[in-house]
């Protein structure tokens, strides 16, 4: 090719690029697809599932199983401990027992559909753990299910009175949730049914918007008073759980210690919602990992952890998960999502009624539209139908199981013949947030940030 | 509204044969027990000394004996009844009666916060005042006030009826579904989406029923009729006015 060929001027110039599509880091197309969204609803966005964004997680985190200074057990042949006793710190009759630190967490009957409640408290109670009511009242066919019902006291007090008090197996005592924190609970009025409506006191079909404050105590004086009103009214049978969202959780997890909780549920801000107004899911509460070590170290702190029982949800999806809780200092976790995925949530099937709500199977986050095409987060009788009790149990039942020997495998990596026997020794971060956050050394180091001198 | 303390007022509908139960001598979950067991052969108990105290009389059911409480009570008396019929002859504190769903509490006194909270069924008869946030988020059953109520009363209220006869602080009636309250006497403000409808004739004879249960005459003012206008019950972008401020 001649010099003069590569200085002229093509005869047809080229055309310019039809689109420059260089993408603002500020205005993305989310962005631009969120104003004007929000622009025709007029309102927030809603959503139900779990948050948009990468915050520093479990993940993060690994295990130092034994090598030369501690010795392994045998991972598939020696046993390792997974009973789990919550509640006995006030001496109530009945601490719940489970035969693994895994439970089903709230969530309530209207989020969910009654053929979801019911699998979720059989699979709960063929594993020998506890599920636990949620906001909407105490569902008939879930406690004919659930061996072990924790019935949920929200500030909403949906169907509470004695009657139904004194069905519980334990109670929790809401005082706010992960997804959601400072918020109370959101239910789209396709999922206020008939049945939905009567157990929660509504007018049937209405959006209904939850209390977030409770109506008879406000701060934690009064708190404690309540509490011992709950312990008279069930003549001290049973325990008492307080959940709260993670935010301030050192000094919220020593006030509900003072105020007499014998469980403290943490729920970090991985937890999912039925329906939430998007934006809190996304920038309100702390992640779970680091909502664990500093529940631990408040507890220290006052000279009651092991006494007072720490329970973390959010965002738990495997043994892995699970095993990294109990090692940061949770007695038991609690998982909500996970065992709606089990019971088929996201499955490819139904397909085309996913494309109906405008999403695919593994993308699907349209709980609040009460459309769920898998029968889980309906209350529309025929989607309801598609989630058959008994396959869905099993699948929750074998789930479990599949998590607690993925505990019990770590747990006996690291030499542990039992699964509370897990400890932050076990663990090194990936990650120097990681590491500031749960409090262990950054791997390869023993250098934890924040903290002076060796760990 | 001042307690009469006349022994006449103080001690009425007590008989003879009541047992005598001093809370001095008990804590709370052994006083709680002893009601439940005296309520086998006693039709009555008293309670003498409550002093104010937490948690009295809780969880108490249709075949307890009527309790009174001869003197003010603290927090949540009658929590969770589900039938008895408690008297205290004094003041109570917060969340008397809260979460019962049947029996009755009158308390010739006044009331502090959240008399009523959650309740299903039964009813509340307060002689003297009722304190800010009575019947907050009821569920049923009845709370009738002889004085005035505080604010944000009725605030969520999904079901049941609060009478009151001598007026409403600020924000009577907020943010309710299907409660109804009733008010005689001046109101500082109405709640959000609370709105006045028309008192009915059906209406009239239900109040009627209402203050002869418990012993209120009828008062001076006509009585207005607060209900929920329905606006918050539905995400509407025409109403984004309400929504981005409440």
């Amino acid at each position: 090719m001649s010099s003069d060929a590569l200085n002229a001027e093509p005869a047809v110039p080229p055309p310019p690029m039809a689109t420059d599509m260089r993408e603002s880091p500020i205005w993305d197309r989310c962005t631009i697809e969120d104003i004007q969204t929000k622009a025709d609803l007029g309102r927030y966005r809603i959503t139900g599932f779990s948050l948009h964004r990468t915050i520093p997680r479990l993940d993060d985190l690994v295990f130092l199983p034994a090598a030369m200074t501690r010795l392994p057990l045998e991972g598939y042949r020696e046993n390792c401990e997974t009973r789990t006793v919550l509640g006995a710190r006030h001496g109530c009759a009945k601490p719940l027992e489970l035969s693994v630190p895994v439970y089903i967490t709230s969530m309530s009957f209207g989020a969910l559909s009654w053929n979801a409640k019911a699998a979720l408290g059989r699979a709960a109670s063929a594993i020998g753990t506890c599920t636990c009511t949620g906001e909407g009242g105490m569902l008939a066919e879930e406690r004919e299910e659930s061996s072990l019902l924790v019935y949920q006291m929200t500030p909403s007090r949906y169907m509470l009175d004695l009657e139904h008090l004194r069905q519980a197996d334990a109670l929790e005592v809401a005082m706010g949730q992960g997804a959601k924190p400072g918020t109370g609970g959101l239910l789209p009025g396709a999922k206020v049914a008939a049945r939905v409506a009567e157990m929660r006191t509504l007018p049937a079909n209405i959006d209904q918007r939850s209390a977030v404050r409770h109506p008879d105590f406000l701060g934690a004086d009064d708190m404690e008073v309540k509490l011992e009103e709950l312990r008279i009214a069930t003549d001290n049978q049973v325990p008492i759980f307080v959940k709260m969202p993670a935010t301030r959780v050192r000094e919220d997890v020593k006030i509900a210690a003072k105020v007499g909780a014998d469980v403290i549920v943490i729920d970090g801000m991985e937890g999912a919602t039925g329906a939430s107004p998007e934006l809190l899911l996304d920038h309100t509460g702390i992640p779970t990992i680091g909502a664990v070590a500093a529940a631990r170290e408040a507890l220290e702190e006052i000279g009651l952890y092991g006494e007072v029982n720490l329970v973390v949800s959010g965002g738990i999806r495997s043994g892995a998960d699970a095993a990294k809780a109990l090692a940061l200092g949770a007695d038991a976790v609690a998982i909500g999502t996970s065992s709606l995925i089990a019971l088929n949530c996201n499955a490819p099937i139904y397909e085309d009624d996913y494309a109906k709500l405008g999403t695919a199977p593994g993308f699907c986050h349209h709980c609040h539209t009460g459309r769920c095409p898998v029968g889980i987060a309906t209350q529309e009788p025929e989607l309801v139908e598609r989630l058959e009790v008994e396959a869905a149990a099993e699948r929750v039942e074998n789930f479990i199981n599949a998590m607690v020997m993925e505990m019990t495998l770590l747990a006996k990596a690291c030499g542990k013949g039992d699964v509370h026997g897990l400890e932050p020794e076990d663990l090194r971060a990936l990650t120097i947030e990681a590491a500031a956050m749960a409090r262990v050394p950054l791997a390869g180091t023993d250098w934890v940030p924040g903290r002076e001198g060796r760990f | 509204m001042s307690i009469d303390h006349s022994p006449a007022q103080k001690w009425s509908g007590l008989s003879d044969d009541a047992v005598h139960l001093d809370a001095d001598d008990l804590g709370a979950y052994e006083l709680n027990r002893k009601l439940h067991e005296l309520s086998r052969d006693h039709a009555q108990i008293v309670v003498d000394n409550p002093r104010a105290r937490h948690n009295l009389g809780i969880g108490l059911e249709a075949d307890d004996a009527e309790i009174h409480f001869l003197g003010s009570v603290g927090y949540y008396c009658g929590g969770f009844n589900a039938g008895a019929n408690i008297v205290v002859h004094g003041n109570a504190g917060w969340g008397v009666g809260e979460a019962m769903s049947a029996g009755t509490i009158v308390v010739h006194g006044s009331t502090a916060w959240s008399a009523g909270a959650g309740m299903r069924g039964g009813t509340i008869v307060i002689h003297g005042d009722g304190g800010p946030r009575t019947g907050i988020a009821m569920k049923g059953g009845e709370v009738l006030v002889a004085g005035s109520v505080g604010f944000l009363s009725g605030f969520m209220a999904h079901r049941g009826k609060i009478v009151v006869l001598n007026g409403a602080a600020d924000g009577l009636g907020a943010s309710m579904y299907e409660g109804v309250i009733f008010v005689s006497g001046s109101v500082s403000s109405l709640g959000a989406d609370a709105i006045e409808r028309t008192v009915d004739a059906n209406d009239t004879e239900e109040l009627s029923r209402a203050l002869g249960s418990a012993g209120f005459s009828w008062p001076d003012d006509p009585f207005r009729k607060v209900e929920a206008e329905g606006r918050l019950w539905y995400f509407d972008k025409h109403d984004g006015r309400i929504w981005r401020s409440i």
